[in-house]
């Protein structure tokens, strides 16, 4: 989709088999943003962050021959290394007890910034108008499942929803998301 | 089984985002081989996931990349260089291949020699048995060897020469990917347009086959209209396009041979 695809899946997944730099350039070109994003808000932190994306290329780089294209995409795989490494580490002894030095006051400075996105990647900006149009409760929903690794137990005690209700719930969300990157697709569609 | 009961549980969200218990999994996938609705079902998914995650995407510091970089040569570096064998790629351990030390045979001089003739026959025909053996099995080896080749060689034609590699490498080209529309949903078109020149290429165009007389041709969508970008042929070549100011978005159709000069079929791909 709007992704920056410079090279089909297949053929990046053969170059990192083959330890080919190129394919790291590729790798990194298409998917650092997307990770970094990723990895920020989970930490919250820049230091931790640029450390945990150098760690989740590494992880990548060292076990691409385990990645199998036929269980899902090579993005969904990486991002679960690049998540999991974060929700880790904000799991950590070290990380908490540093966290603790964070006046309240710096806390909500960053993320007001994180807010404006100031960072962000300029060819994701007209993607961003779309996901924002996203109701602010499924949005939240895939934060916590997609971003943060919550599970389904922990979101039905977030949300005081039944169990069963969870995994209907986070459908809508997906679907609602779904719906409307096709009807960006739609308005295209039109012109024709 | 109903597929689509099974898609509506939401099990393949779950799936995706990683929540689905090991059973489920193992369901999921086994059903993910058996049927295509379920794979592009999951596909699906991922991709608005996917969309989700570039959509909050961040630029990493600049440098960041020549460091990652330099700390992956360091470590493959400090590896000691294995000895791997040719065909499976796997380690070999050089002291394991040592043959075992033969032990002595004692015995009256009539009964060693009796017994030396005898060991000499069985390990004639051990040996002889062996060979033959050695000779079938590396027989069906080279015939393995020969389709795995043949193999090779066909999945290489689809691979990307250096000169493709490098022009998609180059910053002044941005890329995009056109995706198949009703009917070819698997198909993909990658497109590349030089931001310097204009001039647009079609890298990889994976359709279907056109019906004769016909040909797919690319309309860039700029000011909310239609512009021709040119017909493509598909082949595993880049195509060199017209130019085309910078489009909103990229689309496919199928016309007759040589192009229409506005677009008459359905949307065969497309993607910004």
């Amino acid at each position: 989709m709007a992704r920056r695809i410079s090279i089909a899946e297949e053929e990046l997944v053969s170059l990192l088999k083959n330890k080919d730099q190129r394919g790291f350039n590729v790798l990194y070109n298409n998917y650092s943003g997307a990770l970094f994003g990723v990895i920020n808000k989970i930490v919250q932190s820049d230091d931790d962050a640029n450390d945990l994306l150098q760690d989740t290329f590494l992880k990548i780089w060292r076990n691409i021959d385990n990645y199998d294209s036929s269980k899902g995409s090579i993005f969904t795989w990486m991002m679960n290394i690049a998540r999991n490494l974060s929700i880790d580490k904000v799991r950590s002894a070290d990380f908490r007890d540093s966290s603790q030095n964070i006046s309240m006051e710096q806390n909500v400075i960053y993320q007001v910034d994180n807010e404006h996105q100031t960072l962000m990647d300029v060819d994701s900006i007209g993607l961003r108008k779309v996901v924002d149009n996203l109701k602010p409760e499924y949005r939240q929903l895939i934060e916590l499942v997609y971003y943060q690794g919550y599970t389904q137990a922990e979101v039905s005690e977030e949300y005081g929803i039944p169990l069963g209700t969870v995994k209907t719930r986070i459908k809508a969300a997906v679907g609602s998301l779904r719906a409307m990157l096709s009807g960006l697709w739609l308005v295209v569609a039109f012109l024709f | 089984m109903n597929i689509q009961e099974y898609i509506a549980s939401g099990v393949l969200e779950s799936y995706v985002l990683g929540l689905a218990s090991e059973k489920e999994v193992a369901e999921v996938e086994q059903f993910a081989l058996q049927y295509p609705e379920i794979k592009a079902e999951i596909r699906a998914i991922e991709d608005a996931l996917e969309s989700y995650a570039f959509a909050n995407a961040q630029t990493p510091p600049a440098g960041l990349e020549d460091k990652i970089w330099a700390q992956i040569e360091a470590e493959s570096n400090e590896k000691q260089t294995k000895v791997l064998d040719f065909e499976s790629g796997k380690e070999i351990d050089l002291d394991e291949k040592k043959p075992p030390k033969l032990t002595g045979f004692y015995g009256s001089y009539l009964r060693i020699a009796a017994s030396v003739a005898l060991l000499g026959s069985l390990l004639a025909n051990i040996y002889f048995a062996s060979q033959w053996k050695e000779a079938k099995s590396n027989l069906s080896l080279a015939v393995n060897e020969n389709i795995k080749l043949q193999k090779d060689i066909k999945s290489q034609e689809g691979m990307m020469k250096p000169s493709e590699v490098s022009l998609i490498m180059d910053p002044q080209i941005k890329m995009s990917k056109l995706v198949g529309q009703k009917g070819s949903e698997n198909s993909t078109v990658m497109l590349a347009w030089d931001t310097k020149t204009n001039k647009v290429y079609v890298v990889r165009g994976n359709l279907p086959t056109p019906p004769a007389g016909m040909q797919y041709q690319l309309w860039a969508i700029v000011d909310d209209k239609p512009v021709d970008a040119g017909v493509f042929d598909i082949k595993n070549n880049t195509q060199e396009l017209k130019k085309v100011p910078p489009a909103k978005a990229f689309a496919v159709t199928l016309e007759k041979q040589g192009g229409s000069p506005v677009p008459t079929s359905d949307i065969m791909a497309m993607g910004i």
